[in-house]
């Protein structure tokens, strides 16, 4: 036997889910044809102003003769529009960093690819933290199998937020396609830093940490492994090893001690001898310790160590 | 609009009325949502039925308009309504497996991008060709390919655990 067509069960398991047609009420098409002339209202008003503007333009008042009476059109000036793309609502700002350009799969542009992923992180952060989010931008995507997401926009009630997403897929899944597990969800620091490091817990396993660095694109993704959770988390050997994780990140990152209640950077890590060089605790500024001790944020305003 | 135009749309709104909230209903997951945007759709036709009646091309006008008034809405949407609970409309012996069945391909849509979920429904419920849904959606036939083999991949990979669909049949 002949197991049936994918695209075939589908319309009609599609067809049962739409439901019977629902009959034509008598309300609907008087109800139509109200909505068309409200439409037809709202245009004219619209080419009437538009008219208005065009014949006041800027400047003093002046007089308009229409057929046998005269009208007076008073003075109009537009301002001209300021718009702040980041913030058209609220007064918070998003961080002014650089935004996720996409990977531009095969046979994607890399538009329609940051486009979707934007749609599907918007729904998680949605289901998770509630619906409204606005404006909403990829700070980071790094991965596929072991995905680290963080995204910034605003909140229903205009508030800037960030929020960080896990998740574990294969690699040959789109990302849009992972299912997101959401981590955090936190107020967008004013003013901005300099840069950012999120510690999240490895999706695949308990005794991993991963850091994504905000605003260093040579340093997208650092993971920690510790297998205590008293030990200061160190680099992944099997990382440092990778000559691809070498290559992102060359030029040094930074060694944290992320089991503490507040963060420490300790040190930073040079390339290409990769000896670890101490750095003074000045630039610490201020950390948050996450309720459940699963994520830490730091943010250092100063010079980068 | 003159009386023979005026007749030709209520003909023509009665006709295919049931089709059109069936196709929004799925594009919005939402019954009510949809008759409202086919509404809509079907208003902003209103205004301008003779020239597409003389085009001969109301069908693919309104699937159109109905598609644009969804994106549109999508867009600028600011709170998503979530039905958590729906009566069974049905009482059958296999009722709550079909809920079930129902629910899976529900969510399963609803995790799908909007032009993605739309290149889907137009493709595999509406069985219009991948020329004629790149017109509906303004966009090219390469474009509408890409879109409904993710949305087919998705589903395939979202209803795989409760569902006994083949994952041979490619789009």
């Amino acid at each position: 036997v002949t197991p049936p067509r994918f695209d075939d069960e589908l319309f009609s398991r599609l067809d049962d889910l739409a439901g019977r047609p629902s009959p034509l009420g008598p309300s609907v098409l008087p109800g139509i044809r109200r909505r068309a002339a409200t439409q037809r209202r709202r245009r004219g008003l619209a080419v009437m102003a538009v008219a208005v503007l065009l014949v006041g333009g800027v400047g003093t008042t002046r007089s308009v003769l229409t057929s046998n009476r005269a009208v007076t059109v008073p003075a109009v000036t537009v301002p001209t529009p300021t718009v702040d793309r980041s913030s058209p609502t609220t007064s918070g700002k998003l961080l002014p960093w650089p935004l996720v350009q996409g990977s531009g799969q095969a046979g994607r542009s890399t538009k329609e690819h940051v486009a979707a992923l934007v749609d599907h992180v918007r729904l998680a952060w949605d289901d998770t933290s509630g619906p409204g989010h606005e404006n909403v931008r990829l700070l980071l995507c790094s991965g596929t199998s072991s995905l680290v997401v963080v995204a910034e926009g605003y909140s229903s009630s205009g508030q800037p937020r960030m929020a960080v997403f896990t998740g574990v897929g294969t690699p040959d899944q789109d990302v849009e396609s992972v299912q997101l597990s959401f981590q955090t969800d936190l107020p967008i620091p004013d003013p901005a830093p300099e840069f950012m490091v999120l510690t999240v817990r490895d999706p695949r396993s308990s005794a991993s940490t991963q850091a994504a660095l905000l605003n260093l694109p040579d340093h997208p993704v650092i993971r920690f492994r510790a297998s205590n959770p008293a030990d200061r988390h160190r680099i992944d050997e099997h990382l440092l090893n990778h000559s691809e994780t070498f290559f992102r990140m060359e030029g040094g990152y930074t060694l944290a001690d992320f089991t503490r209640g507040s963060v420490t950077v300790v040190g930073k890590l040079g390339a290409p001898d990769r000896r670890l060089q101490p750095i003074p605790p000045d630039p610490v500024t201020e950390s948050v310790p996450s309720a459940n001790g699963q994520w830490a944020a730091l943010w250092v305003p100063e010079d980068r160590p | 609009m003159d009386p023979q135009h005026e007749a030709q749309f209520e003909a023509f709104v009665h006709a295919r009325w049931g089709r059109l909230v069936a196709l929004a209903t799925l594009l919005a997951d939402d019954r009510g949502q949809g008759e409202d945007l086919v509404q809509t759709a079907l208003a902003s036709c209103y205004r301008h039925w003779p020239r597409i009646v003389a085009g001969g091309r109301e069908d693919g006008y309104v699937r159109a308009a109905v598609v644009n008034a969804h994106l549109s809405s999508v867009r600028r949407r600011r709170l998503r309504e979530i039905v958590s609970f729906q009566v069974p409309e049905r009482a059958e012996a296999d009722a709550l497996e079909r809920l079930d069945e129902r629910d899976g391909l529900r969510r399963a849509l609803r995790r799908l991008p909007a032009r993605t979920r739309t290149a889907v429904v137009l493709r595999h419920y509406t069985q219009l060709s991948e020329a004629e849904t790149a017109t509906v959606m303004s966009c090219s036939v390469g474009n509408v390919k890409r879109l409904t083999s993710m949305g087919l991949q998705q589903l395939r990979e979202q209803l795989r655990p409760s569902a006994p669909m083949s994952p041979g049949g490619q789009p």
